[in-house]
């Protein structure tokens, strides 16, 4: 019998990387007789894929179920039409934008661990984790962090989620949710359409900036606003919060690692990006193939869903020389540039040095209070197959007061 | 009067190719204009085409 695997066992999902090597070995290019969908495992099978924009689309969507015809934007579009939105995006959420949020998010942090740092003790993804992004987000949207901060974070844990559920009628939470959600932007996006329409200047928030910006003739329609405020809120919040939160946990598994960055602390960029590689908070996403292709020797047919595995393509000994070390004194730009957690290609995620930002800045303020830290109670995994990392990591420490 | 270097920018993942500093670690020298750059070269950081880059814009 061939090697085989599920993406929802508990196998997979509580030690990925063990699969991973198991079907790298044995199974690079897998079919999924309960799914149906194909997954790849291999770096260089993925890497022929993402550099194909042509052969493999996106049109399908990112997840398993096909929702072709839906609205999307960028991580549903192809090109030339995801070069219009990336060029017309990029004139707003752009590097400069991104870096003008650190002192403020350095602020906030500090905020947090004024009055975290004297209790001993935390869950690091609720008490930091989860709200670290959703403030950020916030930033983005300019709306009321306080106001609208926890209502996000209900959102985005049950819509991130669904990303990867393989159920075409949605549960009533996702519903709620996704209601929800929507009742939150719409106002948001008519309002900065409305400014459009009027010639009223735009406001500072993202979505404005968007609606007044224009690449070649192209404007942003409802949708297409709607579609980019749903993702900057999804795919913005849930996987930071997990890298986040992997940093910490990988402090906590590799003390000797822990203790060299504590005394080179020059190399906190490095160790960010190792986390992001090592522990790939999304393990992977979808393309779908515009013709019968043959990946690893299997024939796939045209308008197959194929799993590109972020994750195994990081742990592949292809790309990095011994993979499955944690090691933060790898080579920063050679990490950054061959690192498949962002993805690759066009695709690459266009929020990358935001999240990288974010993880950077609550450890700098974080170590400059809590130095020393350890788990108190086991950690608890996150629910959901989208994403992998934990739900609650409980550490503790010596206060030492304000 | 020969045209001032310029800097292209990479829409996927904000990578500056910088005309005067080139890319010798990938074998592109010093001063080699973006649009002398071959047709299938990709951006080193994130693979995307040179479709996919801009001139940036000070």
């Amino acid at each position: 019998m061939s090697e085989t695997y599920d993406y929802y066992s508990d196998e997979f999902q509580s030690d990925p990387a063990a699969t991973y090597q198991r079907m790298r070995e044995r199974c690079p290019v897998h079919k999924s007789d309960t799914w149906g969908w194909y997954s790849l495992f291999r770096y260089a099978d993925i890497q022929k894929v993402i550099s194909d924009n042509e052969t493999y689309s996106v049109r399908k969507g990112p997840g398993p179920i096909d929702t072709e015809g839906n609205p999307g934007i960028l991580v549903a579009t192809d090109p030339p039409q995801h070069m219009l939105e990336k060029r017309l995006v990029g004139r707003v959420f752009n590097l400069s934008l991104m870096e003008s949020f650190e002192p403020g998010l350095r602020k906030y942090v500090a905020g947090l661990l004024y009055d975290l740092a004297p209790a001993g003790r935390c869950d690091l993804i609720v008490d930091v984790a989860e709200p670290v992004p959703l403030w950020i987000i916030c930033q983005l949207l300019d709306v009321d962090f306080e106001r609208w901060g926890r209502k996000m974070r209900e959102w985005v844990y049950v819509l991130a989620g669904a990303v990867f559920s393989q159920d075409r009628d949605m549960g009533s939470e996702v519903l709620e949710a996704a209601t929800g959600l929507r009742g939150f932007l719409e106002p948001i996006v008519d309002a900065a359409l409305a400014k459009r329409a009027s010639g009223e200047a735009p406001g500072r928030g993202l979505i404005d900036q968007l609606a007044a910006a224009e690449v070649e003739g192209m404007r942003l329609n409802k949708d297409q606003l709607m579609g980019f405020g749903n993702f900057v809120v999804i795919a913005g919040s849930g996987t930071t919060t997990n890298s986040i939160g992997n940093f910490f946990a990988a402090m906590v598994d590799h003390p000797d690692q822990f203790a060299l960055l504590k005394q080179c602390p020059e190399l906190l960029p490095n160790a960010v990006e190792e986390v992001i590689r090592f522990y790939a908070p999304v393990p992977g996403l979808f393309r779908t193939n515009n013709k019968p292709v043959t990946l690893g020797g299997v024939d796939i047919p045209v308008d197959s869903k194929i799993c590109v595995m972020w994750g195994s393509g990081n742990r592949d000994p292809e790309l990095f020389e011994r993979p499955n070390e944690f090691d933060i004194t790898r080579d920063l730009e050679e990490l950054k540039r061959k690192n498949l957690s962002f993805g690759g290609g066009i695709h690459r995620c266009m929020g990358a040095p935001l999240s990288r930002m974010e993880i950077r800045v609550v450890v700098e303020e974080w170590l400059k209070r809590i130095p020393e830290f350890r788990e108190y109670e086991p950690r608890v995994r996150y629910p959901h197959a989208t994403l992998i990392g934990d739900d609650h990591l409980y550490l503790e420490w010596e206060a030492a007061g304000r | 009067m020969s045209t001032p270097y310029r800097k292209w920018v990479c829409i996927s993942c904000f990578f500056v190719y910088d005309e005067a500093l080139g890319l010798p670690k990938h074998g592109i020298a010093p001063g080699t204009r973006f649009e002398d750059l071959p047709e299938d070269w990709v951006c080193p950081e994130c693979g995307s085409p040179k479709s996919y880059f801009e001139l940036q814009v000070a």
